[in-house]
């Protein structure tokens, strides 16, 4: 994963996210106009950029890889056509992430991932040999310590994410996975820094009791 | 400390290692295995970050996209122009194009309709004596009678190959005694005579050009050359024959066209100062106005009243000059002395 560098200027207030020496904000609006434009292969490379991270997302949100991989293509369905009426206010990747937990929570409150997500979460939680949940996903990990993270505490997070509420378990995927800052996160969860604080914690102590249960 | 406040620490992700938090947490075993757990949880936490997305998960977002992509209607270049940052430029570009050609436009439009109707009408015309006149301005003198006799059809005479120095108003005024008012030659005017008249107007472009080289004719032009005529007359003879030709009775050729189609009451005039630098078109009633060929002269007064006079310096009558002080008044020019020609009907 490259070095992600955050310098405290910008010319709209926000700061300027460089990632290799290249502001990542300025290269997305540039796809942008490029799509704008009528270039698809600028959406595509906003696709490219984006698309771990909000199936990462998807998949914390939504307990299972074939809902996440649904989701995912649901979102970016939704950045295609709501794309060029983005002014480009906040960030593409706030933006974006917007978009992604509305489709998370419309997807969630159908119920149509309930069932599945049960499924999934029971089988990751209680997998006697460890596996992580989602098996038919490709094993990414190529580490002993990654392994070792897949295997029994990846697990455990896994499940102790799907019992907290959903309100929780978004904060702590964008804030304890995804390391978005405070301000991202105010934008994304559209509520203050101090209502992003105080949530955050409650969502910590949440986890924690949850794991108590799950990885004693 | 005691553990609640410690696990609000921990909860709000505060420094627990130190100062008070650091002596608890080596008292209580329970509140040390709690952040040795969460520590764990958050290197956990922190390890999904490299989780990625499956492989094929690009193709089949990609192929979704391309499939909306080509159910929805293309944006049309003018959306995808209006999304441009160049759009606004680029309107302001074509807005002054725009005005710049109606312009342009209106500005060929006045020259032709400066310049004096296309002859051809006049030489399909089953007048032979306009035909001479064609053919006497399109040849030299020499060969105009043989023209006049009917030996040589008269050209077809092109627009554009007419001499630049008929766009001009006051050049063209001579060749509309040929052209615009067809001017029917006199029973008792020989072809050498039409040479003759054919001459003066070439004399008279070259003595008084119009708005600089504009009068000047180029090499392929068909101007007028004066001819070794035997039978010149007398510049007054010529004179009087230009001035008349307008008035001369029409013959009965013209007469049935003329009943065919009314002729216009109103003729074209153009109202220049004497150096050019201002001019205005107008309308005047047609027997008010100079003969082709001729000017006047108004001269308005710091007053605002006017002289009308002929090239000579004499007055014109009352009624011309009513009818003139008319419309020129309505174009509130400012006082000074001003050209009127002609222009066509």
């Amino acid at each position: 994963m490259d070095a992600l560098v955050v310098y405290p200027f910008s010319m709209d207030g926000e700061e300027a996210v460089l990632e290799n020496g290249r502001d990542v904000r300025a290269d997305d609006m540039a796809d942008v106009a490029r799509f704008k434009g009528g270039d698809l292969a600028a959406f595509e490379s906003l696709v490219t950029k984006y698309e771990g991270e909000l199936f990462r997302l998807s998949r914390r949100m939504l307990g299972n890889p074939e809902d996440a991989m649904d989701a995912t293509q649901e979102i970016f369905l939704r950045v295609y056509r709501g794309l060029r009426r983005f002014r480009g206010e906040a960030s593409f990747r706030t933006w974006a992430y917007g978009i992604a937990l509305n489709v998370c929570r419309s997807r969630l409150s159908s119920g149509e991932v309930l069932r599945t997500r049960k499924t999934d979460s029971l089988s990751g939680a209680s997998a006697p040999d460890g596996d992580a949940p989602g098996t038919d996903l490709p094993d990414t990990a190529s580490n002993p310590e990654s392994l070792a993270l897949a295997g029994e505490i990846r697990g455990a997070l896994d499940a102790a994410l799907l019992t907290v509420s959903e309100e929780y378990r978004e904060i702590l995927v964008l804030r304890e996975i995804e390391g978005l800052e405070y301000r991202e996160l105010s934008s994304i969860l559209r509520c203050r820094a101090g209502t992003v604080k105080s949530r955050l914690s409650r969502a910590r102590r949440a986890l924690r009791e949850a794991l108590e249960g799950i990885w004693p | 400390m005691k553990c609640e406040e410690f696990l609000r620490l921990l909860d709000n992700g505060g420094p627990v290692r130190e100062d008070e938090a650091g002596e608890h947490m080596k008292d209580c075993s329970s509140c040390r295995a709690a952040l040795e757990k969460w520590e764990a949880a958050a290197v956990g936490l922190g390890a999904m970050k490299d989780e990625e997305a499956p492989p094929f998960l690009h193709a089949r977002i990609m192929a979704h996209v391309r499939e909306e992509a080509d159910a929805e209607p293309r944006p049309s270049g003018l959306a995808l122009w209006v999304h441009s940052r160049w759009a606004a430029p680029v309107g302001l570009m074509i807005v002054a194009a725009a005005i710049g050609g109606i312009a342009l436009v209106t500005s060929f439009n006045r020259t032709v309709d400066r310049q004096p109707p296309l002859p051809a009408p006049q030489a399909q015309a089953p007048v032979k004596a306009s035909e001479g006149r064609l053919a006497a301005r399109k040849a030299p003198a020499s060969e105009s009678a043989k023209k006049v006799q009917g030996e040589l059809t008269p050209p077809p005479v092109d627009r554009l190959s007419r001499p630049p120095a008929a766009t001009t108003p006051k050049a063209s005024a001579p060749e509309t005694r040929f052209y615009a008012d067809a001017p029917p030659p006199r029973a008792d005017q020989s072809p050498a005579t039409a040479g003759n008249e054919t001459q003066m107007d070439a004399q008279a472009e070259r003595a008084e050009p119009l708005f600089g080289s504009s009068s000047q004719a180029a090499p392929d032009q068909v101007v007028p050359q004066p001819s070794p005529a035997p039978q010149q007359p007398p510049p007054d003879v010529a004179k009087r024959n230009a001035v008349r030709a307008p008035h001369s009775a029409p013959t009965s050729a013209l007469k049935e066209k003329a009943e065919e189609s009314p002729r216009p009451t109103m003729v074209l005039c153009l109202l220049s100062t004497l150096d050019h630098a201002r001019f205005a078109s107008l309308q005047l009633p047609s027997n008010a106005v100079p003969p082709p060929g001729e000017k006047w002269y108004v001269s308005i007064l710091d007053d605002g009243g006017m002289t009308l006079t002929d090239m000579q310096g004499k007055p014109l009558g009352r009624r011309v000059s009513t009818a003139v002080t008319g419309y020129v008044s309505m174009l509130n020019l400012p006082a000074g002395r001003y050209r009127l020609t002609q222009v066509g009907s």
